[in-house]
């Protein structure tokens, strides 16, 4: 599957089928994290439910120092 | 005590979290500050690369409160994506809404900050908009019922301190809102001025973050905005045009 995220086209491994899952791959799910798919933001309890599908558009954004 | 929404805070100064040398030197400048508000960017995971250390993570919660900043928007609907993004990390429900106008000075669009106020306002946020140090624009946006306005002392991390005092004092006198002086400010001497018109708090990150030593000057700041704020509210003499003595005329030693 491939998916785009953080801008970048990624190809997805096929046993990765939600959110939760890909946050898991990239080792991120004890991270303070804020996920946008596709213009929506996603809370974090429905991370485990969120399917992934191809050509979805994933933004995981978080908290950087800033005045 | 400085009291915006519905929040109470002992400090009068907020404090960025951006440019720092290190984060120790960070964590220290943070604690000696004795700020209580810190602000923040939002920006993508570097999910592609080993992460650094993230120091909202390693903060305690508890004894701040978070004010994350809508840099990076250039309109309302940029600006009031990355406030709701903001909020749904349950840390926050306050926003300082930053929408950059010009990319050489980095001065407000005040067009886009009005919009995206009034938007987000409708959607519940404790709203702060930065904003240039237009009397009026001031005004309306205090009508439209932000919980805070923050008119630049300068263009941000100029340094160049209060350019217009007179613009700075008039907002102060109009507005029943805290007055917020954001962006500029170089030294505590800048701090304690905007204290001394009455302003009812100070932001600033640059002059702490690129201090020679972000710690001692951290403190500084504190000392300054403490020291500007008792005295406009101990109320200085009048100025005068000519010396007056302070010692008697009377019983002069001398004839």
């Amino acid at each position: 599957m491939n998916i785009q995220l953080n801008g970048k086209s990624i190809d997805v491994p096929d046993d990765i089928g939600t959110l939760q899952d890909l946050l898991v791959w990239y080792g991120l799910q004890d991270r303070m994290v804020i996920a946008e798919l596709n213009r929506e933001i996603i809370k974090k309890e429905t991370y485990q439910s969120t399917a992934l599908t191809e050509k979805d558009i994933l933004e995981l954004i978080h908290f950087v120092g800033g005045g | 005590m400085m009291k915006i929404g519905n929040r109470t805070f002992q400090s009068r100064l907020l404090l960025g979290t951006g440019k720092y040398p290190s984060y120790d030197i960070q964590k220290e400048a943070v604690a000696v500050s004795g700020a209580e508000i810190l602000t923040f960017a939002l920006r993508r995971m570097n999910v592609f690369e080993e992460s650094q250390p993230n120091f909202l993570e390693k903060l305690d919660l508890t004894k701040y409160a978070l004010l994350p900043n809508t840099a990076g928007a250039k309109n309302a609907e940029e600006a009031v994506r990355i406030a709701k993004l903001a909020k749904a990390s349950g840390l926050c429900d306050m926003v300082k809404v930053e929408i950059i106008g010009c990319s050489k000075t980095l001065l407000p669009d005040p067009v886009e900050t009005l919009k995206a106020s009034e938007k987000l306002l409708e959607l519940g946020f404790t709203v702060l908009p930065y904003t240039s140090d237009d009397v009026v624009l001031a005004k309306r946006l205090e009508e439209l019922g932000v919980h805070a306005v923050m008119p630049g002392a300068a263009p941000i991390g100029s340094g160049r301190g209060i350019i217009n005092p007179l613009n700075i004092s008039l907002i102060i006198e109009q507005s029943k809102i805290p007055v917020i002086v954001d962006a500029g400010v170089g030294s505590p001497k800048d701090a304690a001025f905007a204290m001394e018109l009455g302003a009812d708090g100070v932001l600033l990150n640059t002059a702490v973050s690129n201090a020679e030593d972000p710690v001692k000057m951290a403190r500084a700041m504190s000392l300054a905005i403490e020291a500007g704020r008792l005295g406009f509210e101990a109320g200085r003499m009048a100025m005068k045009k000519y010396g007056e003595a302070s010692s008697p005329a009377s019983g002069l030693v001398t004839s």
